[in-house]
């Protein structure tokens, strides 16, 4: 246990082993506290915390490309106060405690103060007055009638072709083409629309909340959708592949269109778990400036080769196979054509395939992100 | 300008609710005293903490974005003295209240802290998770308590809002510590206004004259009503939206029903942890007294008293657990009743609006503009001139 005098003595070897991290040193703390080092004035009046100090130590580290002011994104990280919950102020560990519990930063300490820093820039940073996306771009009579439907990386990898063919939704008397895949993608692209919102659900919460309703979600329910677009409309189609490519070029054999096979690439689930955590520190301030972040839009931020897909959560796998057997049922039995095998929308039960974001990574997305703070203003 | 914020952080379930309860409803009588509780609306001090300290809580912190630059806003601008109250404020980190600090600018600063033994802090605390959701056993909230490294939801924020000294140190750290004041709260048997005198007396108010109040105490259940909401929460939990539960669960059901007339066994500390929980009682009250704080009360009042009979929540008597539970369904049907003649009241009033639209629209004019309408789909003329009479109109109905 340490005393109240040896904390004041701590603190001025704190302050040291501050400026030296801002100096991008990478010394760890315990080394830096067990050689001496000159009294160095406080910088704030308030001691940064030790996850917020890991934090900054961990940036020095990190390999970055541009040549910033390192110490202006150290000072960003330790000054912003870290909210939400947790540990209240964990503090660096003392000679007189043995290696331990305060020694161990977890990564959710690690990511709260990411988070808060991160959120601090965004606010700083607000979306400029007026910017609204894109505007959508209008249908001509004497193209293609179409209507795109359905919540997943094929659906929007089919937007995107028809779009950069030059192709609008819209006309009389459209197809209307509902387009899905795997369950686990179509929820994970339903998750990542909520929180693109402003939601901070995170993805097993999702489920959870899926199974305690007993349905699918509205956009995810490929059958549902198309019965309701019966409704208005006679020619309803449904386009089913594991590949978003191959939906495209479903879609173009359809249509009678040329279209590029070549698809946007996959929201990685890491961005949409720190997307969502943004959310909870920002409420609801302005989340396009969230999304505009992590899109690489702000700032340029180093191309990731990490794109693995996101399973459904064990505990929800047995309720989700359910689910998928249903919906091939009803797709199969439906007043409509479906392209493709019903079946692609039973979701995976490779033993392999990771079913929950690990916080690991999403920590590793958060310091990259920040690392690119460095060279923006 | 304020010549003085007294700063109210804690601890819950000190009589906090009591307290903010009585002076929101009445400002007029805080004001003839020189006192200002800026708030308008019962809630906005507590969403000025969700602000300050960038918390979740059930949706709630959607409405709290920029409440805690009013709050600070409000108080700089008050006249005389301003109270801040809310108990969660205790969470904040020594970041979080220099902010604070900061933010009422250069004025006399009193913190207040009203605090009550953990023996009786720590049942307390779990029947608070259990009314907010959780499904943490008893055991399972002591465990976490109780594990050194604090590092889970239920560790970290128990003993951010509970633990005194740190609680103390982080708010008080800063101003000279006749400014610090320790309320305690009375042991059992005491009078019952003895806590509300000792917190106006350190508000500067007349314990007399904050007569309206709207009935918002928290009062506890008892160890079958924990257990019988734990288990509800079981089956409702992702069914039910949090505004639902407040309304039907919390407001309903807990403060409305099985509080009320209860005779059922209290929760309690378990005998093992009871010489834990006294031991650190003992240890803050020394660290207390040490540091010069201005005591109301007796620092006697935090060390706890005898243990109460212990009756496992984890294991209740299912008698009893039946009984609470027949108790709430009674309430509930009463409600679902009031809530399905509401209904029926409003479906007749929309049956009326019906009438009333369709006899509006039952006229020659209505008739023929329905059939350009319907014209307008198939003829490009019709749409043409529909166009150009709506753009003149400048309406946004696409009826007509």
């Amino acid at each position: 246990m340490t005393s109240p005098a040896e904390e004041r003595d701590l603190e001025a070897v704190a302050w040291s082993w501050i400026e030296h991290l801002r100096r991008r040193g990478t010394t760890t703390w315990r080394e830096w506290a067990a050689t001496g080092h000159p009294a160095v004035e406080p910088r704030w009046a308030v001691l940064p915390t030790a996850p917020q100090l890991e934090v900054v130590r961990r940036l020095a580290g990190s390999v970055c490309e541009r040549s910033g002011a390192f110490d202006r994104l150290a000072d960003l990280v330790l000054t912003t106060p870290v909210g939400g919950r947790g540990r209240v102020d964990p503090r660096l560990p003392g000679p007189g405690d043995s290696a331990g519990d305060r020694d161990v930063l977890e990564p959710r300490d690690l990511l709260r103060v990411c988070v808060a820093a991160l959120a601090r820039w965004c606010e700083a940073n607000p979306t400029p007055p007026g910017r609204c996306g894109k505007r959508a771009r209008r249908h001509r009579p004497w193209q293609a009638s179409f209507v795109v439907d359905g919540c997943s990386p094929h659906a929007e990898a089919v937007r995107a072709a028809l779009l950069a063919a030059g192709h609008a939704e819209g006309g009389r008397d459209p197809v209307v083409l509902v387009v899905g895949g795997p369950l686990e993608a179509m929820l994970a692209a339903h998750w990542r629309q909520r929180v693109a919102t402003g939601a901070g659900v995170r993805w097993q919460q999702l489920w959870t909340g899926l199974v305690a309703r007993g349905r699918l979600p509205g956009p995810v329910d490929l059958a549902r959708l198309a019965d309701r677009w019966r409704e208005e409309h006679a020619r309803v189609e449904i386009v089913l592949n594991a590949d978003p490519a191959d939906a495209v070029d479903a879609v173009g054999r359809i249509l009678e269109l040329d279209l590029d096979r070549c698809t946007p690439a996959a929201q990685d689930p890491v961005d949409t778990d720190l997307l969502r955590r943004l959310n909870q520190v920002l409420a609801s301030k302005d989340p396009g400036a969230r999304q505009r972040l992590l899109n690489g839009e702000l700032v340029p931020l180093p191309s990731r080769s990490y794109r693995e897909p996101l399973g459904v959560p064990a505990a929800h796998l047995g309720w989700a196979l359910d689910q998928a057997e249903a919906l091939v049922a009803r797709l199969g039995d439906g007043p409509w054509v479906v392209h493709g095998d019903p079946r692609v929308v039973v979701p995976s039960t490779d033993a392999g395939l990771p079913r929950s974001v690990s916080a690991d990574r999403t920590l590793d997305l958060a310091l990259q992100v920040l690392l690119a703070l460095e060279g923006g203003d | 300008m304020a010549d003085k914020v007294i700063l109210h952080v804690g601890v819950p379930k000190t009589g906090t609710s009591f307290v903010q309860d009585r002076l929101f409803n009445n400002p007029e009588s805080l004001a003839a005293q020189g006192i200002s509780y800026p708030a308008d609306r019962h809630d906005a001090q507590f969403l000025a903490a969700l602000d300050l300290m960038r918390l979740t809580w059930g949706g709630l912190e959607k409405q709290a974005a920029g409440a805690w630059e009013r709050l600070a806003s409000a108080v700089r601008e008050a006249p005389g003295a301003a109270i801040v109250s809310h108990e969660i404020f205790g969470f904040a980190s020594r970041a979080h209240v220099a902010r604070a600090l900061e933010a009422f600018g250069d004025v006399e600063t009193h913190v207040v802290l009203s605090a009550r033994d953990l023996v009786r802090q720590i049942p307390a605390e779990w029947q608070e998770n259990v009314k907010h959701r959780r499904t943490v056993t008893y055991a399972e909230f002591l465990e976490q308590v109780r594990d050194p490294a604090r590092n889970t939801t239920i560790g970290s924020w128990f003993w951010g809002v509970q633990e005194v000294p740190d609680i103390l140190d982080r708010w008080g750290g800063t101003l000279p510590p006749e400014r610090v004041h320790v309320v305690t709260v009375p042991h059992p048997g005491a009078a019952r206004d003895l806590l509300w005198r000792r917190l106006t007396d350190v508000f500067g108010i007349d314990p007399g004259s904050l007569p309206v109040s709207t009935d918002r105490d928290n009062p506890s259940l008892g160890v079958p009503e924990t257990s019988l909401v734990l288990r509800l929460n079981t089956r409702i939990n992702n069914v039910v939206g949090n505004e639902r539960y407040r309304q039907f669960v919390r407001e309903l059901l807990v403060h409305k029903t099985l509080s009320r007339g209860q005779t059922s066994p209290r929760l309690s500390v378990p005998p093992e942890d009871y010489a834990w929980a006294a031991a650190l009682c003992g240890s803050w009250v020394a660290e207390i007294a040490k540091r010069g704080y201005d005591v109301v009360g007796d620092l006697e009042d935090l060390l706890p008293a005898a243990c109460l009979p212990w009756v496992d929540p984890d294991r209740p008597d299912e008698a009893d657990v039946a009984a609470a539970g027949l108790k709430g369904l009674a309430a509930m049907v009463g409600e679902a009743a009031r809530l399905r003649d509401v209904e029926i009241e409003l479906h007749a009033v929309i049956k009326e609006l019906e009438r009333a639209l369709a006899e509006a629209r039952d006229t020659p004019s209505y008739r023929l503009k329905e059939k350009l309408v319907d014209k307008a789909d198939s003829n490009l003329v019709a749409r043409v001139g529909l166009g150009a009479y709506r753009a003149l109109r400048g309406r946004n109905s696409r009826e007509t």
